[in-house]
C-alpha cells in the first residue's frame, strides 16, 4: 500500500512540476514575443500594406448557416475592412432561412454561370451569386448543398476563391478595421514561408456594436460570458503568445485566422468529419510542410482583432466544450505518429507532446487527483494542515496566472475605456478555480467518454440573439 | 512526498511557493494599475496639446505660409517633459501624414526646427540597447531630410538587426535618391518580404524619375525578398531586361523567385519571349507555373499563342483553374483572338461554354 | 482638412462614417462630396453608388481622398463614378484648385 501511494505521489508530482514549468516558461516566452511584437509596431510604417500596390490578395471566407437577423450588416462590415486588395466569399451553407434572400436583395445579387475546379473535397455548390452593384464587386456569394459542418462550407469557400492567402472568420465576428494589414503584415515579416497567422479573440456579447462595426469594447456582464473572456485572454496572450515564440502554435482558431492558400490546399482541406476542424487543419498543415522537408512559422499576434458571440446558456457553452475535447482527442488519436517522431521537428517533439500530455491529459489527470487525494486524506496519509497549503498554493497560483494575462493585455492594449472593466475582470479570476473550471473539467471528461463510446455529435444550431444593438448600460 | 508531513523541506518550499504566487500577483496587479496610469498620462497630455498645435500649424503652415523660422517660442508647452515630446511628435506625424506638397514640406521644417533632428541624432550616436530608439530617430531624419556623418551610416549598414538595417536603407534612399542606389542595394541582404515591400515604397514615395537599371541586382542567390524588390521596381519604372529574368528562371532554385520572373515578364510585356514562355510551358510539370506562364502570356502576347492557349482550353485534361485562365488569356488578347474565339464557341461542350461564360462575364472581376 | 475648405469659404457638412455620410446625401442639397474609401459601416465605393443612383445628388461631383495609393482602387473608383481622385498626402492648395474645378470659387 505505502508504495503504491508513493508511485502516485511521484507521478502526480512530477506531473504538477513539469506543469508548473511549462507554465513558467509561458510566462517568459509570451513577454518576450509580445514585447518583440509592441516594438516593430511602434516603429513600423502602419500605412505601407495599405498604400501598397503590390499588397498579396486577401479572400476572405465567412460561412453562414441560418444566420438570417444578422447577415446582412455582418457582411457589410467584412466589406468596409481596411485592405486595397481583398474579396469577400459568403458560402451559405443550405440555409433553412432567409440568409440568402437577404443577401439578394440587399446586395442586388444575381446568380452567374460558373465553373468549379473541387480542390478541396466539398459538397455540391449551387450557384454563385454576384452583385450587379460595382461597388460590391469584391462579394461573392456561394450558395451550396448542406455540407453538416463549418469545414465542408468553408471547403467550398476555398474552392470558389481568387487570392492566394485566405482569411477564415465567422459571420458572426465583429473583425476590427486593420485585421487584414496587421495579420498580412506577420504573414510577411518573416524569413521562412508563414503558413497560418491567428489573433486573439474575445466577447463581443456586452460590447457595443453598431451595423457590424465595433464601436466600444466592453466586459461582458453575464459571469458565464466574463469568464470566457478571461480565459481567451488567457489562453491566447498567455499559452499561444509563449508558443509563438518557440514558433510551436498548436492551433489556429477558427474564428480568425490566416491561412497560405497552397498548403491548405496542398494538406487536404478542412476535415468536415472532424469536430476539432482548425486544430486539426494547423495539424495536417504542419505535418505536410514537415512531410516535404520545408521550413515553415505558424504565428499569433497579440492585438485583439475580432470579436465573437460566444455561447451565453450553460447548456451551450458546455455543447461547445464537448465538441473541442472530442475533436482533440480526434486528432491526437488520428495523428499518434507524430507523437515524439524527430521528423516532425518541433511539431513532433513540443507541439504534438504538448497537446497530448497537457491539454489532453490534465483534466483526465486533474479529476483522478483529487480523487486520490480526498482519498488519502479519509485515510489520514496526508496531513490536513499540508493539504490545504498544497491547496492555497495551486489557487494562489492559477488566480497569478489570469492576473499575468491581464496584465499582459493591458500591456498591448488597453480595450476596456471603463475601468471598472478591469476591476472586475480581476476580481473574476478569483471565482473562476471554482465556478468556472470544474465546468470546463466536466466538459472535457464528457467529450472524452462520448467520443470513446462513439456517440454521434449534435452539431446544434446556436440561436443568435442579433449583436445590433445588446449593450445593456452606459 | 506528500504523506509524510515531518519532512521539513516540502512544507518550507509549498510557503515560499505560495508566498511568491501571491507576491507575483501582487505585482501583477501594481503593473496593470502603472499601465492604467500611462495610458491616462498619455491621453491627458494628447488633449492638452493637440489643440494648441493644431491651432498652431493653422496660423503658421496653411494660412500664415511660413517656411522656416517658425515662432516656436510662442507655443506654450512644456519642452522639457520627454512625454511630452513624444506626443507632439505623435501628433506631427499625423499631421506630415495627411498634409503633403509643399505645406508638408514646411510642416517637415517646422518637425525639424522644433529640435527633433538633435535629438534624433544624439540616439544614433549613443545606440541604446533597443533598437526602437534607433529606428525611429532614423525614420524622423528621413522625415526631416538631414544628413548624418557617414561613418555613422556605415556602422547601420552593418548592424546586425535588420530592422536597423531596414531604416537605413530606407533613410539613405529617401534622403540621397538615385546617389544612394548603388550603396544600398550592394548591402541589401536579409530583409522580410514585407521590409522589401516597404523599401518598394519608400523609393516610389520620392518620385524618382530616371534610368537607373534595377536588374543588375537580380541574383540567383539572393533571397526571394530581396529579387522580388528589384522585379517590382523593374515593374514600376517599366524596364525591360528579358535576358536577366530568364537567367533567372533558368537558374534559380527557389519557386517563388521564378514565378515573380515570370509574371514580371508579363507585366513588362516581353513579347520577345512568347515562344519561349510556350516552350517552358511544355517543360514544367507543377500547375502553378503552368498557370503563371498562362498569364504572362496573356499580358504581353502578340497573338502568335492563340493556338496554344486554346488547344489548352480545349484539351480534357487541363484543371479547370487551367482552363480558365487559358481562357482568360485569350480573352485579353482579342482583337487578334476574335476568330479563334467565334470558331471554338461552335464547337464547344456545354460545360466549357459555360466556363467560358464565367470567365468573360463582365462582374467575374478574379477568377 | 475641413480647415482648408473652410478657410477658402466653403459650407461644410462633416460625416463622421459612411453611414452618416449617405444619409447626409440623402437629405441636404450638396455642390461636392469629398470622401475617403476606407470608412466605418460603408466604404466609399458604396457612398458614390448609392449617391450616383439616388435622386436629389444624382450629378454631383466626387472626389475621392484616399490612402490607397495603387492604381486598382482608383480605377475601382472611376468606376463606380467618381469624378477625381487625389492621393494621401494632399497638398492643401492641390485640393483647392481641384475643388474650384469642380464648383468655382466660394461666394
Amino acid at each position: 500500500m505505502k508504495q503504491f501511494v508513493l508511485s502516485i505521489d511521484i507521478f502526480f508530482g512530477i506531473y504538477c512540476m513539469l506543469l508548473f514549468l511549462v507554465y513558467l516558461m509561458l510566462f517568459r516566452m509570451s513577454l518576450l514575443s509580445i514585447r518583440q511584437n509592441l516594438q516593430k509596431k511602434a516603429y513600423r510604417r502602419p500605412q505601407t500594406l495599405v498604400e501598397s500596390e503590390i499588397s498579396p490578395g486577401i479572400s476572405i471566407i465567412a460561412p453562414a448557416y441560418n444566420e438570417s437577423i444578422t447577415i446582412v450588416n455582418n457582411v457589410r462590415s467584412l466589406m468596409t475592412l481596411f485592405y486595397p486588395r481583398y474579396e469577400v466569399v459568403i458560402v451559405n451553407d443550405g440555409s433553412k432561412d432567409d440568409t440568402l434572400q437577404k443577401l439578394i436583395d440587399e446586395f442586388d445579387l444575381i446568380p452567374i454561370d460558373f465553373a468549379v475546379d473541387y480542390l478541396v473535397p466539398c459538397k455540391e455548390i449551387k450557384s454563385i451569386y454576384k452583385s450587379k452593384d460595382i461597388s460590391h464587386k469584391r462579394l461573392t456569394v456561394v450558395d451550396k448543398v448542406n455540407g453538416g459542418s463549418k469545414a465542408d462550407a468553408v471547403n467550398a469557400g476555398i474552392n470558389v476563391s481568387a487570392f492566394p492567402y485566405i482569411l477564415n472568420t465567422d459571420v458572426d465576428c465583429v473583425l476590427a478595421n486593420d485585421t487584414l494589414t496587421r495579420l498580412m503584415e506577420a504573414v510577411l515579416d518573416a524569413q521562412n514561408r508563414v503558413i497560418a497567422v491567428g489573433a486573439t479573440l474575445r466577447m463581443s456579447n456586452s460590447s457595443y456594436i453598431d451595423s457590424g462595426t465595433l464601436v466600444e469594447a466592453a466586459l461582458p456582464e453575464p459571469l458565464l460570458a466574463r469568464f470566457q473572456e478571461m480565459e481567451y485572454i488567457r489562453s491566447y496572450l498567455l499559452g499561444k503568445m509563449g508558443w509563438n515564440y518557440l514558433n510551436c502554435i498548436p492551433n489556429v482558431s477558427g474564428g480568425l485566422g490566416l491561412f497560405d492558400k497552397e498548403i491548405l490546399i496542398a494538406s487536404g482541406g478542412y476535415d468536415p468529419k472532424s469536430l476539432g476542424e482548425d486544430m486539426e487543419m494547423i495539424t495536417r498543415m504542419c505535418i505536410t510542410m514537415c512531410d516535404n522537408n520545408q521550413k515553415y512559422e505558424v504565428k499569433y499576434i497579440p492585438q485583439t482583432l475580432c470579436w465573437t458571440e460566444g455561447p451565453d446558456s450553460l447548456r451551450m457553452l458546455i455543447r461547445q466544450r464537448v465538441r473541442w475535447a472530442r475533436g482533440l482527442m480526434q486528432i491526437i488519436r488520428t495523428h499518434r505518429k507524430v507523437f515524439f517522431n524527430p521528423e516532425y521537428k518541433r511539431f513532433g517533439m513540443i507541439v504534438f507532446p504538448y497537446n497530448t500530455i497537457f491539454e489532453f491529459l490534465a483534466p483526465i489527470v486533474e479529476v483522478l487527483g483529487i480523487f486520490i487525494y480526498i482519498y488519502l486524506i479519509s485515510i489520514g496519509h496526508i496531513n490536513t494542515k499540508m493539504a490545504l497549503l498544497l491547496l492555497g498554493f495551486v489557487y494562489v497560483f492559477s488566480v497569478f496566472l489570469t492576473s499575468f494575462s491581464i496584465l499582459l493585455d493591458n500591456y498591448v492594449f488597453k480595450y476596456y475605456n471603463r475601468r471598472r472593466d478591469i476591476v472586475r475582470l480581476c476580481i473574476t479570476a478569483f471565482l473562476e478555480p471554482f465556478l468556472y473550471h470544474p465546468l470546463i473539467v466536466y466538459s472535457s471528461l464528457k467529450g472524452y467518454v462520448q467520443e470513446l463510446f462513439g456517440k454521434k455529435h449534435a452539431w446544434g444550431e446556436m440561436e443568435r440573439k442579433g449583436i445590433t444593438n445588446n449593450r445593456k448600460n452606459g | 512526498m506528500l504523506n509524510n508531513g515531518m519532512d521539513p523541506i516540502l512544507p518550507s518550499l509549498v510557503y515560499l511557493s505560495l508566498f511568491l504566487s501571491a507576491f507575483f500577483w501582487l505585482m501583477c496587479l501594481l503593473g496593470i494599475a502603472f499601465f492604467y496610469y500611462q495610458d491616462y498620462r498619455y491621453k491627458r497630455y494628447y488633449a492638452k496639446i493637440y489643440p494648441v498645435l493644431r491651432d498652431f500649424v493653422y496660423e503658421n503652415v496653411l494660412i500664415g505660409n511660413v517656411t522656416h523660422h517658425f515662432p516656436i517660442d510662442k507655443l506654450d508647452i512644456e519642452w522639457h517633459k520627454p512625454i511630452v515630446r513624444k506626443v507632439v511628435r505623435r501628433v506631427l506625424h499625423e499631421f506630415i501624414f495627411n498634409i503633403g506638397g509643399e505645406k508638408g514640406k514646411n510642416m517637415c521644417n517646422l518637425f525639424n526646427e522644433m529640435g527633433f533632428d538633435r535629438e534624433a541624432q544624439y540616439e544614433l550616436r549613443h545606440p541604446a540597447k533597443h533598437s526602437t530608439a534607433t529606428i525611429r530617430s532614423l525614420s524622423d531624419l528621413t522625415l526631416m531630410q538631414v544628413h548624418i556623418k557617414d561613418t555613422i551610416v556605415e556602422d547601420l549598414l552593418i548592424d546586425p538587426k535588420t530592422d536597423v538595417r531596414v531604416a537605413t536603407y530606407k533613410y539613405l534612399l529617401q534622403v540621397y535618391g538615385e546617389a544612394a542606389f548603388d550603396r544600398v542595394f550592394k548591402m541589401i541582404h536579409g530583409i522580410s518580404e514585407l521590409d522589401s515591400i516597404d523599401i518598394y515604397q519608400s523609393i516610389i514615395a520620392t518620385d524618382y524619375v530616371g534610368e537607373y537599371a534595377f536588374h543588375q541586382w537580380l541574383g540567383t542567390h539572393k533571397t526571394f525578398a530581396v529579387n522580388k524588390l528589384f522585379m517590382n521596381l523593374m515593374v514600376h519604372f517599366q524596364q525591360l531586361n528579358e535576358e536577366t529574368l530568364w537567367w533567372l528562371i533558368d537558374t534559380s532554385t527557389d519557386e517563388r523567385t521564378q514565378l515573380k520572373a515570370i509574371n514580371t515578364l508579363g507585366k513588362l510585356l516581353a513579347y520577345r519571349s512568347e515562344a519561349r514562355l510556350r516552350t517552358l510551358y511544355d517543360e514544367c510539370e507543377k500547375e502553378k507555373f503552368k498557370i503563371e506562364i498562362l498569364k504572362a502570356i496573356g499580358r504581353l502576347g502578340q497573338g502568335h499563342s492563340l493556338h496554344f492557349l486554346a488547344d489548352i482550353f480545349e484539351q480534357d485534361q487541363s484543371s479547370i483553374l487551367l482552363k480558365k485562365n487559358a481562357f482568360r488569356s485569350l480573352l485579353s488578347q482579342r482583337p487578334y483572338s476574335h476568330p479563334i474565339l467565334k470558331d471554338m464557341e461552335k464547337r464547344l461542350s456545354p460545360e466549357d461554354l459555360k466556363l467560358t461564360r464565367y470567365v468573360s462575364h463582365p462582374i467575374t472581376h478574379y477568377i | 482638412m475641413q480647415f482648408i475648405l473652410a478657410k477658402e469659404g466653403y459650407n461644410l457638412l462633416l460625416a463622421k462614417s459612411g453611414k452618416e455620410g449617405l444619409s447626409l446625401a440623402e437629405k441636404e442639397r450638396i455642390d461636392l462630396v469629398i470622401t475617403d474609401l476606407a470608412l466605418p459601416y460603408a466604404n466609399g465605393y458604396e457612398i458614390i453608388d448609392s449617391i450616383r443612383k439616388g435622386s436629389l445628388n444624382k450629378d454631383v461631383p466626387i472626389i475621392i481622398i484616399s490612402g490607397y495609393r495603387d492604381d486598382n482602387s482608383l480605377a475601382e473608383g472611376f468606376e463606380v463614378g467618381a469624378n477625381d481622385y487625389v492621393r494621401k498626402p494632399i497638398s492643401p492648395s492641390e485640393l483647392i484648385f481641384r475643388v474650384r474645378l469642380r464648383i468655382g470659387h466660394a461666394e
